[in-house]
């Protein structure tokens, strides 16, 4: 006789689906469907931009038109008809509001299912356990309110809306906006300069050590719309800064495009850790739906001895195309990038990395694991490239791939170009499945099979998800084993 | 030219990222010569075959519209393709191993003054045979080489290949080697050794298309004056060929600051049940063990020496001729000889 209790039946359930994948009913404000130069204006009113930021979209725009998108990623990307999107859409009456008390309810309600702690009061008042972490919440196009901002201004660190940052301090905003990743840089991140609607900005003053974690959170609602953040992230002299991201949408039948834009910019000693969990909806068994999600993101380490470093826990999405780099400008200057990246079912990534070593002394290091089940098809690709300046730079690089099953496939296509003679560059790659007696030993000690599978995969990417602060290293766990559910027999 | 200059690939394709032939090509002025070989061209297999996914025949469909030299092999030979200054070359070579034989080839590649050779050579192995193929390429300063080779693996059979890149010009080494029988194995060696403004690229495409297949690649590159060595090599493993066993290994030393390596080595798997692994390095020479020798009264260039030779040997012991072998042993020592 069986004896499943129902809170098995209830756990089961729930991991069998796409948690984040509900809609949240609420009026919205769109701007007309189709993309043309009089929506980059719209866009650009509606959020009271100086000129020189609406020249600048109109700029990207022009470009945009002439550009042919990246075909090199080991993609099958069915052709995106760009017209037939929302590129604005906000919840309605989002102006008058002063403080994230005033914001629907229906909104914060969306934020507390999917986990996020958007009220600080708890924190303020003591509450135990609650998190300190200040939270900016996008909500399609715009972003709803921001945490803490009276307790991070104490310490002289800007956080908001990248769209406040523009009214606020536009100067900081105009000169570090497309340094690092110029308008023309490729084709998703020309359409988000054009019609990029909100995101968020941090400004960390030269010897603060940000005094909490900083997240931003996005979340695709409304249908047919796509998802244009841009942040920006500048750690002055010494500065240090650890942000996180996270990432749902609805569950729907039509592919929806986000293309994001990050730019880091790290000075002197400064140092920017930038950790990602993406869970866009991926589409459903049969492939249908998901998100497109094109995101050009890139770090400079401008300074002397300063450091970045991006982890990424990529499960979500339809196809993914993603490469967090880092340009190593300064002398003693670091980069490294952990990344994690599971797909199943119909899901398609290509992800990886670039390190260009300019400074002398420059460091780096890879570590990618790469996960495949069902018929997705997973690629590593990464960069390593050192110029001629760059001596003594140094770079380790590790990618392995876990295959489960035999209809997915999974890839490493590693640069490695090296100019300088006392550079000295490291590469190893394995492929391999999931080995047959660790399983059997699992079921022997009564772990069932699919329990087993996340056991061994959670070890597998141990390297990485270690990189991840404590909240996100939990959840992140959860993730690989949810998104490998069903990959079994 | 007798070509048209839109049917040499240029950088733009993924395949010659690192590999400028155009710009190798374009001031020579080359008439189309032969080398005399005999043949019948009727019999020639216009396409590579398996190669077309990778859209990369332009060389092939090139030599297979030029050609006028073509010869068959199925027994133990030493062949010289050897260019004149001036000449276009388009030889082909189609060697066939009869199952269970077991043959060695040797081929010395070299030219004077400006040519281009085309060359394209097409390799059968039938079941359970062995094939040992030896290569040392020697180019002027003005040659080029183009080398495209195929090679059809079947059940049980083995190829063993070796090339030793040494002189100056320009130098494309491609190999596509299909594993088509279970069992089948691949093993491809190769020592490098760049000077002045030489461009060496080996470019390498496995592709395991049967269960229980072995490959297996060790390649090593020493780059001095204002050479550029690329190293490109998958392994692409088909959803059949479960219980593959795939590796590759490129090291690389650059012992000057104008040298430039670009390395790709790339795996492409479909099948669950494999092993397989890459490794590739990039660095100087340990000052260490230099140090450690200098320290013993080994005079400095005879260190680095001895250490460049214990550096290339690895790949050296992929060869199963001890004299072929001990011929390019000798022809490392004296590469160093003329550098130290």
């Amino acid at each position: 006789m069986s004896n499943i209790t129902q809170e098995t039946i209830d756990t089961v359930q729930s991991i069998n689906k796409y948690d984040a994948g509900f809609e949240t009913d609420i009026e919205m404000e769109y701007s007309p469907k189709g993309l043309n130069e009089d929506i980059v204006r719209l866009i650009s009113k509606k959020k009271n931009e100086p000129q020189w930021l609406l020249d600048w979209r109109l700029k990207a725009f022009s470009y945009w038109q002439k550009m042919t998108e990246p075909q090199w990623a080991k993609l099958k990307i069915p052709p995106i008809d760009y017209q037939d999107a929302y590129y604005y859409a906000a919840p309605k009456d989002m102006k008058k509001i002063k403080s994230l008390d005033e914001v629907d309810p229906r909104i914060l309600e969306t934020y507390k299912k999917l986990g996020i702690p958007l009220r600080e009061q708890e924190v303020l008042l003591g509450v135990e356990g609650a998190p300190t972490m200040a939270v900016d919440a996008v909500f399609d196009s715009v972003s709803v309110g921001t945490t803490f901002r009276a307790k991070l201004k104490e310490s002289g660190v800007i956080f908001c809306s990248i769209s406040e940052a523009v009214q606020d301090h536009p100067d900081l905003v105009r000169k570090y906006i497309g340094s690092v990743v110029p308008f023309a840089d490729n084709k998703h991140a020309c359409l988000n300069s054009a019609v990029f609607t909100d995101g968020s900005f941090v400004y960390i003053p030269e010897g603060v050590r940000c005094p909490m974690e900083l997240s931003t959170y996005f979340r695709m609602n409304a249908k047919n719309t796509g998802q244009f953040e841009r942040t920006l992230i500048i750690a002055d002299k010494g500065a240090y800064v650890s942000y996180l991201e996270g990432c749902t949408a609805p569950m729907r039948d039509e592919n929806q495009m986000h293309a994001a834009v990050v730019e880091l910019i790290a000075h002197d000693d400064a140092e920017i850790k930038y950790s990602t969990v993406q869970n866009w909806y991926p589409g459903d068994e049969e492939g249908k739906g998901g998100i497109y999600n094109f995101v050009t993101k890139r770090g400079i380490c401008e300074g002397r001895r300063s450091k970045i470093s991006w982890t990424q826990v990529e499960t979500g999405s339809a196809i993914t195309w993603k490469y967090p780099s880092c340009i190593l400008k300064g002398d003693y200057s670091q980069g490294e990038f952990y990344s994690v990246a599971i797909t199943n079912n119909h899901q398609q990534a290509d992800t990886g990395t670039k390190m260009i070593h300019m400074g002398a002394n420059t460091r780096s290091r890879i570590i990618a694991k790469t996960i495949s089940a069902g018929q997705s098809d997973s690629t590593y690709r990464g960069l390593v490239k050192i110029m001629g300046g760059a001596d003594n730079a140094r770079n380790f690089t590790q990618c392995d791939s876990l295959l489960i099953g035999d209809k997915c496939g999974a890839h490493t296509v590693p640069y490695i170009e090296s100019k300088n003679k006392s550079a000295q560059l490291e590469h190893e790659a394995t492929t391999s499945k999931i080995s047959e007696d660790q399983v059997f030993y699992c079921q022997q000690r009564g772990i069932s099979e699919e329990e087993a599978l996340a056991l061994i995969v959670n070890g597998f990417c141990r390297d990485v998800l270690q990189n991840l602060p404590m909240e996100f290293a939990v959840e992140a766990q959860k993730l690989v084993s949810i998104s490998l559910e069903g990959s079994v027999g | 030219m007798s070509f048209a200059f839109e049917n040499i690939p240029s950088v733009k394709s993924e395949r010659w990222k690192y590999s400028n032939l155009q710009r190798a090509l374009k001031d020579l002025s080359l008439t189309p010569a032969r080398l005399g070989w005999d043949g019948n061209v009727s019999l020639l297999s216009p396409h590579a075959p398996g190669a077309m996914e990778y859209g990369d025949t332009q060389l092939w469909d090139l030599n297979a519209s030029q050609t006028k030299d073509i010869k068959f092999i199925t027994s133990n030979d030493i062949i010289d393709v050897s260019a004149k200054d001036g000449q276009s070359l388009s030889p082909r070579l189609i060697i066939d191993v009869k199952a269970g034989e077991n043959i060695t080839i040797i081929e010395n590649h070299n030219g004077d003054g400006v040519y281009w050779k085309n060359a394209v050579v097409q390799i059968n192995i039938e079941e359970n045979a062995i094939f040992n193929h030896y290569r040392t390429i020697e180019e002027s300063e003005k040659g080029v080489n183009t080398l495209f080779t195929h090679v059809k693996i079947a059940k049980g059979a083995s190829y063993n290949a070796f090339t030793m890149v040494l002189g100056d010009g320009f130098v494309r080494n491609q190999i596509h080697a299909e594993i088509m029988g279970e069992g089948a194995h691949c093993g491809l060696a190769g020592v490098n050794l760049l000077a002045s403004t030489q461009h060496a690229d080996t470019t390498i495409t496995i592709e395991h298309q049967a269960p229980h297949g072995t490959s297996n690649q060790t390649y090593k590159s020493v780059l001095t004056d204002k050479a550029h060595g690329v190293f490109q090599g998958k392994v692409h493993v088909h959803k059949v060929a479960q219980k593959t066993d795939g590796y590759q290994l490129s090291n690389a030393l650059i012992l000057s600051p104008q040298a430039e390596m670009d390395t790709k080595p790339e795996l492409e798997i479909y099948a669950d049940d494999v092993k397989c692994s890459h490794g590739a390095t990039t660095g100087k020479l340990d000052d260490d063990p230099l140090f450690y020798m200098r320290a013993r009264g080994i005079p400095e260039p005879v260190a680095r020496a001895l250490l460049i030779e214990a550096f290339c040997a690895q790949a050296l012991e992929c060869i199963a001729d001890d004299v072929f072998a001990q011929t390019m042993r000798e022809e490392i020592a004296k590469w160093l000889t003329s550098r130290a």
